[in-house]
């Protein structure tokens, strides 16, 4: 289980746990039925506020990505593999659309970006710089 | 009661008496041996003890920080009215174990040398001591719990000269020659009873809302 | 939910000082910070609240208890520490323990023990001999080592290296651990608290500035910076804590008018900015 905060970030801390749980859900490093840390536990592991984690679990709660059982804690929930999709899709399609007003702004010619497509799915996709 | 018990216990460690027990057994052996060799060592030990018992029947109000130990008082479950009879109840029986101390120590010289001997004097004696404190404490007790002894020295000394000239003037007028023993004594005692009750009733009263 | 503390309208006045009225809650299993400038009434407000001074009005319920000598008869159940707390002169860490022992009804002997360790107390000096900071220490230790529901702190921060402060911070965190147990705590190291305090209660110059979650008091404003041409009327009238200076001007923004620092620099503030700009009066317009 990781989760890493920065104190003195834009971004609110209670948001960017919200962020990381969700990331580790979408990405299955967080199987459905997994215990998460208790409220209490995680405010004091991460040395913040018992109502930061509080309201943290409870958004992750009404996105659909946890459940909070009564006296035993928080599940990861089983996530509806066509709304999963459904997201993924999302992704894809705004990456490839970030590539293209890339492109478009350096003036590279629809061939080529088609060219750079086929290229990366023949290596695998595992093509990181 | 327990809780007024913690209380009065409470009182009496924080003195430095009970580090120092040795040294009052050692300063007794000391007073019996002058009184068996030298002549009335009496009026020494009365120093002694109304010297000891005056400055420690302060000792609970006293202390190295404001209030004397009140910010303690403060946090333990100790009710105001019980920290009350504690005080008093330490104050009494400080003032009987001095008193107890002298005419024990005075009986013993007396049996060693029974030339000087004079028990019920001693007894009278005793008793009148032990008069005298219990009165300065139900004098300046209310005052102490009122205002602390910070803001209250004046109470304690101009008390302590007060009894002292009272005392001294009936030592001088000495009515006790023309008035019969028992009765006077009876009387002193109700009169000692009905004083010390009025000075606790104002003490719990004042101490209930003292600020700290 | 319980709750540890419930103050309603609570105020004191003095010649040179008026405090309130105070009005909030702290539920079992939080931390509340005290925070204010000097003088702005912390050090007040607690001594109403351990009654060591009557209110001149409101009420309060600590623990459940309603009245001073119920709360001064429920004193197992609270730990505090304030500057004023002392303990015997001639007590060394032995005696406090053997008579807290009897004093307390949960008094944790070996709690404490570990606790005077932890801070480095030597065992065998009497308190009048500790420097101030030690036996602030040691009232910590005694505060904390008789499982009370409710700790009531002045303080206890100050003095601190900031390795002591984390270990405090620690040990606070780990006494709420189990949800039942609530923690008061005033203090200047604001940015600190701002980390982990579940509520924050803030006190200018008697007034009760603000009561409620952390959080909503840090975004309750923003920070707004600009050149001295960008400093509009509006801004100004809406503005805190107004500062200017040749490079330009910066004030608080009530987060609601945000739209009158549309092109500035705008970012939220931390807790030690914001009490800055709210300054010692907190004054509202100039």
């Amino acid at each position: 289980m990781r989760i890493v905060i920065q104190n003195r970030s834009q971004l609110p801390i209670y948001q960017q746990i919200i962020d990381q749980i969700q990331a580790a859900i979408l990405s299955g490093d967080l199987q459905p039925g997994t215990l998460l840390p208790s409220i209490r536990g995680l405010a004091k592991d991460l040395q913040i506020s018992v109502i930061t984690t509080t309201r943290a679990y409870h958004d992750l709660e009404q996105a659909g990505l946890v459940q909070n059982v009564q006296g035993k804690g928080t599940y990861v929930q089983a996530q509806d593999p066509a709304l999963l999709r459904e997201q993924t899709l999302r992704q894809v399609e705004a990456g490839l659309q970030a590539a293209l007003d890339a492109a478009k702004i350096g003036q590279i010619p629809p061939a080529t970006v088609h060219e750079m497509l086929d290229s990366l799915i023949a290596a695998g996709g595992d093509d990181h710089d | 009661m327990r809780d007024i018990a913690t209380m009065m216990r409470l009182d009496w460690t924080t003195t430095k008496l009970h580090t120092i027990w040795w040294i009052l057994g050692l300063a007794d052996l000391v007073l019996v041996v002058l009184g068996v060799f030298l002549a009335n060592t009496r009026f020494l030990m009365l120093g002694a003890v109304a010297g000891m018992a005056s400055s420690a029947l302060m000792m609970p109000f006293v202390g190295s920080q404001q209030h004397g130990l009140e910010g303690m008082l403060a946090l333990l479950p100790l009710r105001r009215r019980t920290v009350v009879w504690g005080h008093y109840g330490y104050a009494l029986s400080l003032v009987a174990a001095l008193v107890l101390n002298f005419a024990v120590v005075d009986g013993v010289t007396g049996l060693i040398r029974p030339t000087e001997a004079n028990f019920s004097r001693t007894l009278g004696v005793a008793a009148g001591v032990f008069f005298f404190f219990a009165l300065t404490t139900a004098i300046e007790y209310p005052m102490l719990l009122k205002w602390g002894f910070e803001r209250a020295p004046f109470a304690v000394y101009g008390t302590l000269f007060g009894l002292c000239a009272v005392l001294g003037l009936v030592a001088y007028l000495d009515p006790f020659a023309q008035l019969p023993v028992w009765p006077t004594v009876a009387m002193g005692l109700v009169g000692l009873l009905v004083v010390l009750g009025g000075s606790l009733m104002i003490s719990l009263h004042v101490y209930e809302t003292r600020e700290i | 939910m319980t709750e540890r503390l419930n103050v309603l309208g609570l105020a004191k006045t003095y010649p040179e000082f008026a405090l309130g009225p105070l009005t909030f809650d702290l539920p079992a299993g939080y931390i509340m910070g005290l925070i204010g400038p000097n003088g702005a009434g912390k050090t007040t407000t607690l001594r109403l609240l351990l009654d060591m001074a009557q209110p001149s009005a409101g009420e309060f319920t600590l623990n459940g208890a309603q009245t001073a000598d119920a709360r001064q008869q429920a004193r197992d159940d609270l730990g505090a520490m304030l500057d004023s707390t002392t303990l015997p002169d001639v007590w060394t860490v032995k005696d406090i323990d053997d008579n807290m022992h009897r004093l307390f009804r949960r008094w944790d002997s070996q709690q404490f023990m570990e606790l005077v360790a932890q801070f480095d107390i030597n065992p065998k000096t009497m308190y009048r001999r500790l420097s101030k900071g030690t036996q602030n220490k040691v009232n910590l230790a005694v505060a904390l080592s008789h499982h009370a529901k409710l700790l009531i702190l002045d303080e206890p921060m100050a003095g601190l290296d900031p390795i002591a402060r984390d270990e405090l911070r620690q040990l606070l965190q780990a006494y709420i651990q189990a949800g039942d147990a609530s923690v008061l705590l005033s203090s200047h190291l604001t940015d600190d608290l701002a980390q982990f305090a579940d509520y924050l209660l803030y006190l200018i110059h008697g007034e009760q500035r603000f009561f409620g979650e952390t959080d909503t008091l840090l975004n309750r404003y923003l920070l707004v910076q600009g050149g001295s041409s960008e400093l509009t009327a509006a801004l100004e009238d809406h503005g805190l804590g107004l500062r200017q200076t040749s490079v330009g001007f910066s004030l608080l923004l009530p987060t609601t008018d945000q739209a009158l620092a549309a092109g500035l620099v705008t970012s939220t503030p931390d807790l030690d900015t914001l009490m800055i700009y709210l300054g010692k009066r907190g004054e509202d317009h100039a």
